[in-house]
């Protein structure tokens, strides 16, 4: 996905990409209790991050991210295998939660739990797994070569190769030789 | 009673059969995506009448709410119906690169040809 | 020492010392065959032991638990037979690690080759020290194993594979009968361990039928393992397998096993009236046919093969006609056997290694050179042939005085047996003449000379000793008449009569004479002839039938599997869905066949939700209808985006976010593809139709699909649970999760294995996208064959060794 050139489509999509985390954040946060959690914040999270690469490029987007989608997944997943794991150390049951209760100055009644921070592993997966997906059709679409070439080094094994090499744009791509024309 | 989700289920079922059985394979696409959407609707019809009952955010036990246990397995499936549909997506895709084609019939044909 | 620490010295010693040298194959190398030789030594030593410490005659039970509570245990019986086939075992296994140390040439395998051996050495002594049944089973699949591995110790060699191959499967298929007829005799008596069935015997009265049909499935078991009729092809084709394999396993040990497995079931079985007719009809037909097989062989293992497969008939027969009280020369006959063949055995593979050559055909006049190796050839020879001064002269004796009383005892099946053994008598004579002459005597071909090389006098130790041991024996039966008297074994042996040389003119020594004249007469005619006439009818090679049997085998299953699992989903879908109506269909004809449910049904309408319901409705049948895919995209989101807003018309704000989302996502996604393919795609999908009949059974199956989930949907809401499971989770979401939203809580918290199993199958889903996206580069070969490559189940069919 290239950036669109318009300098106000780029800045508002930059406002709504905070806007959008801030409120995912919101919604994870009071997922306990309100309706809201991990799936639905991880999904308007990835949305936002579509969204940043419709506004300012994937390139740009990588440069910025730095972090590849599909390790936050695995974080995420790391974290809720250990919040599952962690009760059964100290004798309790498997994914036991636990939380704790203080009055806070400005938000008032405020209770964290081990609960949350599985729901943030969710939300990480999902963040992950989304925007991977997406990422990565994105980038195949514009035929740069499947995966990125850092990409393949990570994931290919030495048996395989990228799909592109052997694949020449011409014939996989009537339509964008025609726009060039 | 749920007449018009019975009617709606059903309809979703009919649709999706008939899209998957299709040789086009964005067609079958299409039709695992209504499948998914006709299963979660089977699923929320089991959480019964919702007439007269709140959401399930409990601020009063004794009010009367819906079930949330289908809404809880529904949210999965939606979630795992996501990554379905990821796959199936891909995988058209790496199929369209491998055979140049997305119609089963034509790849078949064309493979016929060649034996 | 306690007897226990022996014995299972004996059985463990072979068993660690073959990982042993299988892990220190880098370090031993050659020298792995004297350690194999250590641990056979060690075992012949402790069985030695046990038998001092024991009072013989008489039996000793060790037991160790394993699965108690199903009557299995590690337990061992040492008694007279179990020791006796344990010291033939481990005392033929040291001579034969012996010459195996010297026949094998440098740089073959020989840490597997004394691993494999070790390994079965070790499986033989559990067999046949096994207490227990399943126990036994084990060992007994343990030691088809190791000959596996063996047989197919050339395994570059196609007919070794093959060789290979079909001994496993038959040995193996075989032993699964018998684990059957063991777990029958369990379950009638109660009992797993041989040495209490021994005491309390079998209740054959009660159950008679059973019985029979459980020893007929072991007596298979033993059949198979004992190359008997119509099993008896694999032998032969066992004999790919190195010399000293050959000489260890298919002669002396473990083709023995149905002999010996004979005994041990003889005390149970032998009042069946099936057990003599099944033993003797199929042994004593065996023993004939397979002697007359070795007379029409040329290769020299395959002689021996045919004779060793003849010799198991007249063994396993011979328990078959026992009395009732026990066999009387069982342990003679059987060490006769072992004395001879496995000399033999040596003797052969010391003359194909020093010609290179098999052939007997081809072979002659080697006393020249080998002298050692022919007296030794003659003196092995002359046992099978039972001439005066050998142990075979013995059993022969032996053997014709009880047929003789079997055919006053048993009748027909008595005058059957007598004449089957007087005719593998008279044929026996002949190829043993055959062998030595043929190979030692009469002119040398000129070949000989060009390959020859002297075996090394090592090598000619071990066949020497076996001969001397029949020589020694033959000439002084008195020594093994006292060892056989110390190992006799209530119910299944008694003591011998007296041996002697010579019992004076007896009818026996008559018959006997004449035999060995007519069979004289016989290899007199077939030199004369020049053995022109003499090949196998191909009728009788179940090798060729077994192995086309396979082949069709599998190109049968392979019709079957692509008859039912088409690789094409226009095929397989229709397929699935096809069931899955007939399956729903069927569950409404059998319980709802009056459809009673629809009239409790309520006839009221919710209209908001009439109303969104029918725009869904409208928006699916339109990605329906419509023909761009884009549009049908279209129709499709809006369809999604209105589901979102069903959910929230059943109170479930959860589901309508996660809805919404959801679908922006899929939205995105499959614009992308959408977006990858070229128009020219689209357009060749339109003019792309179904055929009518397919068209026709589209319809029908969406329209009683959708009939069906319409009538499901009703059936299950019409008469909901008074209590559902989901109240439970509403009232303790606030005390025990501590939030108010009950979906989250049952997420996170009282189903969180659930959602960390549902997050660990997205992973996987992103990793298969990933996959897909990096492919196998092809080869030009696999370009050729096609976009698929060839079509098939990954299984090739080229047949082996063309």
């Amino acid at each position: 996905m290239n950036a669109p050139n318009s300098f106000i489509f780029q800045a508002v999509v930059r406002l709504i990409f905070f806007l959008i985390n801030i409120f995912a954040v919101y919604l994870l946060q009071r997922g306990h209790n309100w309706p809201g959690g991990g799936f639905i914040a991880g999904l308007a999270t990835a949305i936002s991050l579509i969204l940043l690469s419709l506004g300012i490029g994937l390139k740009s987007l990588h440069r910025i991210m730095k972090i590849d989608p599909a390790r936050i997944a695995f974080t995420g997943l790391t974290i809720a295998v250990l919040i599952g794991v962690a009760p059964v150390l100290f004798g309790h049951a498997f994914l036991e939660h636990f939380s704790v209760h203080f009055q806070s100055p400005i938000l008032g009644e405020v209770h964290i739990g081990t609960a949350l921070l599985f729901d943030s592993g969710v939300y990480l997966v999902v963040v992950g797994i989304a925007a991977k997906i997406i990422f990565v059709l994105a980038k195949s679409t514009q035929g740069l070569g499947g995966l990125v070439r850092e990409e393949q080094r990570r994931y290919s094994s030495v048996r395989e190769r990228p799909i592109e090499e052997d694949a020449p744009d011409e014939q996989m791509e009537p339509e964008s030789r025609e726009r060039k024309q | 009673m749920q007449i018009e989700t019975a009617i709606l289920v059903g309809i979703l079922f009919g649709c999706a059969t008939y899209m998957i059985l299709q040789t086009s394979f964005v067609r079958i696409l299409f039709g695992f995506v209504i499948l998914s959407n006709a299963a979660n609707l089977l699923v929320l019809s089991m959480s019964g009448d919702p007439t007269g009952k709140s959401a399930p955010i409990v601020r009063d036990p004794n009010a009367l709410m819906v079930d949330p246990l289908p809404q809880a397995l529904i949210l999965t499936a939606i979630v795992i119906g996501f990554g379905m549909t990821a796959y199936l997506v891909l995988l058209l895709y790496r199929l369209f690169l491998d055979q140049k084609t997305t119609n089963a019939a034509e790849m078949y044909a064309e493979t016929e040809q060649e034996h | 020492m306690e007897l226990s620490f022996y014995l299972y010295l004996a059985i463990l010693t072979p068993l660690i010392l073959s990982a042993v040298i299988a892990l220190a194959s880098p370090v031993l190398k050659e020298k792995s065959g004297w350690v194999a030789l250590l641990s056979a030594i060690i075992s012949v030593g402790s069985i030695l032991m046990v038998a001092f410490k024991m009072e013989l005659p008489g039996s000793v039970v060790v037991s160790t638990e394993w699965i108690p509570s199903l009557g299995i245990n590690f337990s061992f019986l040492a008694d007279g037979i179990s020791l006796f086939f344990g010291l033939i075992v481990s005392v033929i296994g040291v001579l034969v690690i012996f010459y195996a140390i010297h026949y094998l040439d440098r740089g073959t395998r020989h840490a597997r080759f004394y691993s494999s051996l070790l390994l079965f050495m070790a499986a033989m002594l559990g067999t046949v020290f096994s207490n227990n049944l399943i126990l036994l089973f084990c060992f007994w699949e343990l030691t088809g194993l190791a000959s596996f591995l063996l047989i197919g110790f050339e395994f570059q060699d196609s007919s070794s594979r093959i060789g290979a191959r079909q001994a496993l499967l038959v040995t193996s298929s075989t032993g699964l009968l018998l684990l059957v007829g063991f777990i029958m005799v369990a379950q009638v008596s109660g009992s797993m361990e041989i040495s209490e069935l021994l005491t309390s015997g079998l209740p054959l009265e009660e159950h008679k039928g059973w019985l029979t049909a459980a020893m007929c499935l072991v007596v298979l078991g033993a059949f198979g393992k004992s190359a008997q009729f119509p099993f008896h092809f694999w032998l032969p084709n066992a004999m790919a397998a190195p010399t000293p394999v050959s000489a260890y396993l298919h002669s002396a040990t473990m083709v023995k096993l149905g002999v010996f497995l004979c005994a041990r079931v003889f005390p149970f079985f032998m009042e069946l009236e099936l057990w003599p007719q099944l033993l003797a009809i199929v042994a004593f037909g065996t023993m004939v046919i397979a002697a007359i097989f070795a007379l029409l062989s040329h290769d020299l293992k395959a002689i021996l093969a045919y004779s060793t497969i003849s010799q198991l008939g007249f063994l396993i027969g011979y328990y078959g006609l026992g009395p009732v009280t026990g066999v009387e020369y069982d342990y003679l006959h059987i060490l006769n056997h072992v004395f001879f063949k496995g000399s033999l055995f040596m003797v052969v593979g010391i003359v194909a290694h020093a010609t290179g050559e098999r052939d007997i055909r081809k072979l002659g006049g080697l006393m020249k050179r080998m002298p050692l190796v022919g007296i030794t050839c003659l003196v092995a020879a002359a046992t099978m042939a039972g001439f005066p001064g050998t142990t075979g002269f013995l059993s022969k004796e032996m053997m014709l005085k009880e047929i003789f009383d079997a055919m006053g005892s048993h009748g027909l099946l008595g005058l059957y047996a007598t004449i089957c053994v007087i005719v593998m008598s008279v044929v026996k004579v002949a190829f043993s003449a055959r062998i030595f002459m043929n190979i030692f005597m009469g002119k040398e071909p000129d070949e000989i000379g060009h390959h020859y090389h002297a075996p090394s006098f090592a090598l000619q130790v071990p066949p020497l000793i076996l001969a001397a041991c029949a020589f020694i024996g033959g000439v002084l039966p008195i020594i093994m008449e006292k060892a056989f008297a110390l190992l006799t074994v209530p119910g299944i042996n008694i003591a011998p009569g007296h041996l002697v040389i010579w019992h004076g003119f007896t009818p026996e020594l008559v018959i006997s004479t004449s035999m060995v004249i007519v069979g004289l007469v016989l290899y007199w005619v077939g030199q004369k002839t020049n053995w022109r006439w003499a090949d196998i009818p191909k009728t009788f090679r179940f090798d060729f039938a077994f192995e086309y049997g396979l082949v069709a085998f599998s190109k049968a299953t392979k019709l079957i599997t692509s008859g039912l699992s088409s690789d094409r989903p226009m095929n397989y879908l229709p397929m699935i869905f096809a069931f899955l109506i007939g399956l729903f269909a069927f569950f409404f004809a059998q319980h709802f066949s009056s459809l009673d449910f629809l009239r409790v049904v309520e006839w009221k309408i919710d209209y908001l939700r009439a109303f969104v319901a029918a725009l869904i409705a409208l928006a699916v049948l339109g990605a329906l209808i419509l023909k761009r895919w884009t549009t049908q995209l279209i129709s499709l989101s809006i369809a999604g985006f209105l589901t979102c807003f069903y959910f929230v018309l059943y109170q479930a704000p959860d589901l309508a976010l996660t809805q919404i989302l959801v679908e922006a996502v899929t939205l995105i996604m499959i614009l992308l593809l959408l977006g990858r393919f070229p128009k020219s795609a689209e357009r060749g999908e339109v003019s792309k139709r179904c055929t009518r009949t397919r068209q026709t059974f589209n319809t029908v199956a969406a329209v009683s699909m959708g009939v069906l989930m319409t009538l499901f949907v009703l059936m299950i809401t019409v008469d909901p649970h008074p209590d559902p499971i989901g109240n439970k989770f509403l009232q303790q979401t606030v005390p025990l999760a501590e939030g108010s939203n009950a979906v989250n809580t049952v997420l996170v918290d009282f189903r969180g294995f659930d959602t960390m199993g549902e997050i660990a199958v997205l992973v996987i889903a992103m990793l298969g996208c990933l996959g897909l996206l990096l492919r196998y580069k092809r080869t030009e070969e696999e370009y050729k064959a096609g976009p698929m490559g060839p079509p098939g189940f990954g299984i090739d069919h080229r047949e082996e060794g063309e």
